[in-house]
């Protein structure tokens, strides 16, 4: 679902109004144009101390820009999409795209994001703890802590014997 | 009418999330990690032709039936599927409504447990997700990595760009493309009308809190995501240590809600408690979203000693049971009842009757 101000981005914030007639009616906003609307309005004294532990806990809110980003123009000389296509779906057609809409793209990526640079694993390289690839021993071990979740011993005394034939 | 292999695969596991416990501390669920990848040289799912996506398709068809962690688990191409066991991967949470109801080429596969789903040519070539119970974000974590570096060996490789990450149909998605989801019970909160607030506390600080059953912006059962918005600008361990601080921080506020429920509004809360109890033992139609209420109070009630003849696996089974899906393919014979919220009416009040019974 998109933004119902911006139709650019994902709503993921879902406001509620009380409308006229007494019926909720819903707003659903990106995190950008929900913030940009509701301010610094948050009531209440326990709703207070909830914030105060979530900034404790991970430090101040990263502000967005409030410039719009330029909205794109042209086309993919890859994929084809046009801007119009990106602006309406919010989704790109290739890895092309990145470059093609780069101007768009790099204004829209502050609004979306902690950062604008990758910060993460590479390809190829364990970013993850280094479990390799899930084997079936994972899968039995799943399933063995399932079976004594459910207290179905016989289940879990034959998933222990696969596992011991794995080993 | 016969079921099927994928309702049998389906109906013999339980689901992913941990069941509701008699500790009314519990508030976590469940935790997921989805990571989300594109094959390098190929457009995306958006823009790719019939025969690229027939071909990315079959690539990883080939891998995942050779992949030994997914063996036995129920798996196949989303349009040979009838809608109704397409119904059931869905309020299971294994695939998303949009892959389920999607075009051609789509296949998943699944382990048998279900912890592990990947899926292919959703939005995007590949999103390999892993659930786990409790908080287990890094083992979760771990368990998709794993297994997106498995599909990807000796392959053309990820579209990966050195500044942007990991390239991603939605540019939401960028970098790290990991999105990671805590499922949570907020019945306190959501009782005492703070969830707008909470949502709009958490949309500041980068998270997004959605209904993790129900429509738009709807929260069923007061069954809750919350899940880091952004997924470029910061490494996956410190993305997933944030929205791990956040959680925890709710799950403290959710608790001290409760605490208040039961010594200042104790009237309040029981007669809502009675009431829901009521409803369900009583209604004669019942939509999914009173079903789905319901028990979230008989939950919480029982955590604090009401009720004492319900049966908390009862509820828990009822959590799938009264989901369209599972209450469709549940039902014998061909014909269609006149209101399934009847149906579902019915088989609450037997099931409650039969836990009043033990």
């Amino acid at each position: 679902m998109l933004c119902e101000k911006c139709h650019i981005r994902s709503a993921t914030v879902h406001l509620s109004n009380e409308a006229q007639g007494g019926r909720q009616a819903v707003l659903n906003l990106c995190v950008h144009c929900a913030t940009a609307a509701l301010g610094e309005e948050l009531v209440g004294s326990d709703v207070a101390r909830l914030i105060a532990g979530l900034l404790a806990r991970t430090g101040p809110a990263v502000a967005p820009p409030t410039a719009a980003p330029p909205a794109p123009a042209g086309q993919c000389p890859a994929c084809g999409l046009t801007g119009t296509e990106l602006e309406h779906l919010g989704k790109v057609g290739c890895a092309v795209c990145y470059q093609a809409f780069a101007d768009h793209i790099g204004a829209l990526l502050p609004t979306l994001h902690r950062g604008c640079e990758h910060h993460g694993g590479q390809p190829g390289t364990a970013a993850a703890p280094p479990d390799g690839a899930p084997t079936e021993r994972d899968a039995l071990l799943l399933e063995l802590e399932q079976a004594v979740a459910e207290e179905a011993f016989e289940r879990a005394a034959q998933i222990r014997d696969s596992l011991r034939r794995l080993e | 009418m016969p079921r099927s292999r994928i309702q049998d695969q389906l109906s013999h596991v339980r689901p992913v999330w941990e069941p509701f416990l008699p500790d009314w501390r519990q508030v976590i669920l469940a935790a997921r990690v989805r990571l989300t990848r594109n094959l390098s040289g190929t457009p995306f799912p958006l823009k790719a032709g019939a025969d690229e996506l027939r071909h990315i398709a079959s690539t990883f068809s080939r891998r995942l039936r050779n992949c030994s962690a997914l063996r036995g688990g129920p798996h196949g191409a989303m349009d040979r599927l009838k809608p109704g066991e397409r119904e059931l991967l869905v309020e299971r949470r294994l695939v998303e409504p949009g892959f389920a109801h999607g075009g051609s080429s789509r296949e998943f596969a699944a382990s048998r447990t279900h912890h592990l789903v990947v899926t292919v040519n959703d939005e995007d070539h590949l999103r390999v997700q892993a659930t786990l119970p409790g908080l287990a974000l890094q083992r979760a974590w771990g368990m998709a990595s794993g297994m997106v570096t498995h599909l990807g060996e000796g392959g053309p490789g990820f579209a990966f760009d050195p500044r942007l990450g990991f390239l991603t149909s939605d540019p939401g998605d960028l970098g790290t493309g990991l999105r990671a989801s805590v499922m949570v019970h907020l019945p306190a909160l959501a009782w005492r009308g703070e969830m707008v607030q909470v949502r709009q506390a958490l949309a500041k600080l980068g998270a997004t809190v959605q209904g993790a059953f129900g429509a738009g912006g709807e929260a069923w059962g007061d069954l809750y995501e919350i899940a880091n918005a952004s997924t470029l600008g910061e490494s996956e361990d410190g993305l997933i240590g944030r929205l791990e601080g956040l959680v925890l921080e709710v799950v403290r506020h959710e608790r001290d809600a409760r605490l208040s429920l039961v010594r200042r509004e104790s009237v309040l809360f029981y007669d809502h408690v009675g009431r829901s109890y009521g409803i369900l033992c009583f209604s004669r139609l019942l939509t999914v979203e009173e079903a789905l209420g319901g028990i979230s109070a008989l939950v919480t009630g029982l955590r604090v000693g009401l009720l004492p003849k319900v049966n908390l696996d009862t509820l828990n089974r009822l959590l799938l049971e009264v989901q369209p899906g599972h209450l469709r393919s549940s039902v014998v014979g061909d014909q269609e009842p006149a209101t399934w919220d009847a149906v579902r009416a019915q088989r609450v009040r037997e099931a409650l009757s039969a836990a009043s019974r033990r």
